[in-house]
């Protein structure tokens, strides 16, 4: 309210109340409420006492005019229309709450979990990246012809190709990193991405402070600069403005801090989730000519120019691929590019997962709707009577229907709001760390979630009461009986329309259980996949430090030496050894090995094999076993032959049909024989793609992997308890030796499927909701059923049925219903579960026994549910039964 | 036509406009109740004659521009009922007056 424009608001706050006034009466009461706040308010200003007091006092009075509308007329509620069959429904649910507490919680976990899945779902797959036009910002992929891989590519490649279009501003790649970060407080591993300069450039985004890279900032001889991420440098740095220009040690070489990252910055390939994202950024310290053609371990990102469609791109960058398959054919011979736009090429993988979740939880959401029609018309058919008599007494079909829709209107609102606030915890819960999503939850509730939550809820309200309202508005044409209408044909269609529920409940129950079915087995199907090692009992201790880089050959061999004779000291280890990249811990390098018979290949050109370096014991004690030939042995020195092992991959790829033992190959710069073939093991985990693997004896190529890093490996009956002792063993030998990570192979091996039993047990959990939900639907409606039809049991009992017989009906009847729904619900599985083959693990989509067992299930427990009421069908005494009519 | 149950409400709201306070907002400043209490109250005793309302003269409203005022004056029912509610009022003065404060044993 304002002075000269009068008590505005007031004035709107009584037009507002007026509204629940009876139109007869309404104007009259506006009326007065008007005339007492304008005569006041004259009053007051004629008075000059129109203080800011004076004015809230007249507003705050005009609140108060709602609750006079409310009370308006004889005393008694005279609401209008809707409002007042809501004061109606509230008063009568508050008078019977046992329904409320039913409802309200069963609507609120499912409009709170689909509005948390929807969410979710939209923050991953639909948010644009924070990017100026991020539609122009492409993936650029390369895949073999048989499909397959991350799409990964090679710097070289993408050089090039950048060298020969036009279509794009700019391409760059980008690549993991893991340095470590040493300082006064000691060393630490942070996450790193090697970059080329361009790479926020293509982005589009601006430093938060200093500036990023300048395209002079790469290759040899440059000075080493990184830039930190915002988060980092708040966390680590306490967001101190004097670090930009200050130096930093990384894996024993100093950097220059130039700039920091926006605080909104998102770097779109995080390991695996938020919180995953690289720290630190650095420039790629060699030129593309200096890289392999083959080792496909960088991720392409361009930005295409404004006025160049995404199809023109594309033409243009295959094109210019064709020409670098015949100049590099040994490199891209079979292969192709794709461009990708940035969404879909980061949060495309978790399309599948997401859809199928947020599809489950609407199923869900269908089923707790239908049966909370089924408790309302069972509510409604108990009320006939009630119904009957307002009818008698002149009350119209559409008052009793807008009575009844009120009150589901009312009760969906409560769950609706109570799903909100549960949605924002979930969806809390999901930003958190662990999540393993590839992009962040913001958890924003926002307008676009409010519409959501708000559709879902009036939806929901509609599914459900609908039925029951339409009940109530037919309910009169019944005389007010003695049976209060039970027997009449309206009462036989409403116990149909819940019978179809129930039907449909069923029907939907099946089809979530045979998705949440498949896959479990998927799931189990992973679990019990060979990964050819034995993962358990076996613990890792990451080793990090510079402090034994610079060593000498014979130092390091000294030091290593003693290191793992310390370890294999320690009490309980039964075996260990070294390695670079540990399976299943994520990281590999692929190296391009050739020939040696063979004209040695261009630069960077080889095939790529995972390479692994080695201390003696590292294969044994993975539990890798060993085909033909012999393990790598502490006598395999720098002056020995050179030795290597392969797996069955690498020998069919470089020697197809021949015996590969004793065959020799380069890698890096030296020649290797092969002395043992040893089995394939699933690096990344069960279900993903293995390459050719080949094994080096560290000291053999002079010490090299040992600066990728090293992880000791123990294997003991109790491996939790060796992790003390060998840290105080290492720490003996070289106190600067760091110790980073220390896990379990089996604690990675749960990481690996951490993704995967989440989404399995959450399938489960919806499928168990939903099946206890149906079966609480018919039971209830076997149950009425039962009771409307005590008579006719006590006339059969009477006529001499067995108990056995009349049970037998009651039972055939609920099991006819729960055949029809898992009819249908079969057929709705097989046509949907094609959709979940993304998810599936050697699994089919139409598994016969996972149908099977969910029909058994399925079968068994309609089975049990109408035990019940048919137990209490058999014992209905005759007598009984035919004085009660 | 209902009967009134004589609460403090009530009985504030019939003594203020006995004693001349005939406007809802007016009636309101001279007892201190809000206006959620006041107007529902007002309803009540009106059905219950206990209080008779007509709206104000037209010439009033008609200077100031906006609508008319509803004014309420009691009825002799009223008056009776204000005086029973007076009479019940001074009992229980004498009471609380005569009896020695009760303390907590």
């Amino acid at each position: 309210m304002e002075r000269g424009r009068g008590p505005l608001l007031a004035l709107l706050v009584v037009a507002m109340a007026a509204r629940l006034v009876h139109r007869r009466a309404r104007e009259r009461w506006r009326r007065e409420w008007e005339g007492e706040i304008l005569a006041r308010w004259e009053e007051l200003e004629t008075r000059g006492a129109l203080t800011r007091r004076a004015r809230a006092d007249i507003l705050v009075r005009a609140a108060g005019s709602l609750i006079d509308a409310l009370h308006y007329g004889n005393g008694r509620w005279r609401m209008a229309g809707f409002g007042q069959d809501v004061a109606v429904a509230v008063r009568t649910l508050a008078r019977k709450p046992g329904l409320t507490l039913v409802v309200v919680p069963t609507l609120a976990l499912g409009i709170g979990a689909s509005t948390a899945m929807f969410t979710v779902a939209r923050d991953v797959l639909l948010r644009p990246f924070p990017y100026p036009d991020p539609d122009r910002v492409v993936a650029v992929q390369d895949f073999a012809a048989g499909g397959g891989g991350a799409g990964n590519v090679t710097y070289p490649n993408i050089a090039d190709l950048a060298e020969a279009t036009t279509s794009f501003e700019a391409i760059g790649v980008t690549r993991w990193w893991s340095p470590a970060l040493e300082d006064e407080g000691g060393s630490i591993v942070v996450r790193g991405a090697t970059v080329t300069a361009n790479y926020f450039d293509v982005l589009g985004v601006d430093a938060g402070l200093g500036r990023f890279f300048r395209s002079d900032e790469e290759g040899t001889g440059r000075e080493p600069l990184v830039v930190l991420a915002h988060g980092f440098w708040r966390d680590r740095f306490g967001a101190d403005p004097t670090v930009v220009g200050r130096e930093l040690r990384l894996s024993g070489e100093t950097y220059r801090v130039v700039g920091i990252t926006g605080a909104a910055f998102e770097d779109p390939w995080m390991m695996g989730g938020p919180g995953l994202e690289p720290q630190v950024f650095r420039t790629v310290d060699s030129p593309p000519s200096e890289w392999p053609r083959s080792g496909r371990s960088w991720m392409g990102i361009g930005r295409i120019r404004a006025d160049v469609s995404l199809e023109t791109a594309r033409s243009e960058l295959d094109a210019a691929f064709a020409g670098l398959a015949e100049a590099y054919p040994e490199a891209n011979r079979n292969r192709s590019v794709r461009l990708v736009p940035l969404r879909d090429r980061i949060a495309g993988p978790a399309r599948p997962t997401l859809v199928t979740l947020l599809a489950s939880v609407g199923i869900l959401l269908l089923i707790a709707c239908a049966n909370l029609a089924n408790l309302l018309l069972g509510r409604a058919l108990d009320r006939q009577r009630e119904f009957a008599v307002h009818k008698a007494l002149g009350a119209a079909g559409w008052r009793l229907f807008n009575r009844s829709l009120a009150e589901a209107a009312v009760l969906s609102v409560v769950g609706g709001a109570a799903g909100l606030g549960l949605a924002w915890w979930l969806v809390g819960l999901a930003a958190g760390v662990g999540s393993r999503l590839p992009r962040p939850v913001t958890g924003d509730v926002d307008l676009g979630i409010l519409a959501f939550a708000a559709m879902v809820t009036v939806g929901a309200g509609l599914l459900f009461g609908l039925g029951p309202a339409l009940h109530a508005a037919r309910a009169g044409a019944a005389s007010p009986g003695r049976d209060g209408g039970r027997g009449n044909s309206h009462g036989r269609g409403t116990q149909r329309l819940r019978r179809a529920l129930v039907v449909g409940e069923l029907a939907l129950t099946t089809s979530l259980l045979i998705g949440a079915g498949l896959m479990v087995r998927s799931f189990h199907r992973l679990g019990g996949v060979d990964l050819g090692l034995r993962a358990e009992g076996v613990v890792t201790v990451q080793l990090h430090g510079s402090a034994w880089w610079d060593l000498a050959p014979d130092a390091a061999q000294a030091q290593w030496d003693a290191v793992m004779e310390a370890v294999r000291a320690v009490p309980g280890v039964e075996s260990a050894g070294a390695m670079d990249y540990v399976p299943l811990g994520g990281d590999y390098s692929c190296d391009g090995v050739a020939r040696e018979d063979l004209p040695p290949p261009g630069p960077g050109e080889g095939m790529c094999a995972e390479t692994r370096m080695v201390l003696p014991g590292a294969v044994a004690t993975l539990g890798v076993p060993l085909v033909r030939g012999r393990l790598l042995e502490p006598t395999d020195r720098a002056d020995r032959p050179h030795v290597a092992l392969i797996d069955q991959n690498f020998a069919d790829a470089l020697w197809p049909g021949v015996d590969p033992l004793g065959k020799r190959f380069r890698v890096h710069t030296n020649v290797h024989e092969v002395v043992g073939i040893v089995g394939n093991m699933l690096h990344f985990g069960p279900g993903e793609v293995t390459r050719p693997q080949l094994y080096l004896h560290a000291p053999q190529d002079g010490w090299n992997g040992i600066q990728r890093g090293l992880t000791v490996l123990a294997r003991g009956s109790d491996p939790g308890a060796l992790v003390a002792p060998i840290r105080a063993a290492v720490a003996e030998v070289n106190p600067s030796i760091a110790i980073g990570t220390v896990e379990t192979l089996d604690g990675y091996l749960r990481q690996t499927l951490a993704p995967n039993r989440f989404r399995t047990g959450l399938m489960v959990a919806f499928g168990a909701t939903a099946l206890l939900l149906a079966l609480l639907g018919i039971a209830g409606v076997m149950n009425y059923s039962v009771t409307r039809r005590t008579r006719e049991m006590g006339v059969r009992l009477a006529l001499g049925a067995e108990p056995t017989e009349v049970r037998g009906l009651v039972l055939r009847e609920g099991l006819r219903m729960g055949a029809v729904g898992m009819i249908l619900g079969v057929i709705v599985a097989v046509v949907l579960a094609g959709r979940l083959e993304a998810l599936l693990f050697e699994v089919g989509s139409r598994d016969p026994w996972v149908y099977g067992s969910v029909v058994a299930l399925l079968g068994l427990a309609t089975a049990t549910a109408c035990y019940v009421p048919a137990g209490r069908a058999s014992r209905v005494d005759p007598v009984v039964a035919l004085a009660s009519e | 036509m209902d009967r009134v149950r004589m609460t403090q409400v009530t009985a504030l709201i019939l003594h203020a406009v006995g004693a001349g306070r005939r406007y809802g907002f007016d009636i309101m400043d001279a007892t201190g109740l809000a206006s959620g209490t006041v107007y529902p109250a007002l309803r009540r005793l009106e059905e219950a004659r206990l209080l008779r309302g007509r709206w104000e003269d037209a010439p009033a409203a008609d200077r100031g521009g906006r609508p008319q005022r509803r004014l309420y004056e009691l009825t002799g029912a009223g008056l009776t009922a204000l005086d029973a509610a007076r009479e019940k009022l001074a009992g229980a003065q004498a009471f609380l007056a005569a009896s020695p404060p009760i303390r907590e044993v």
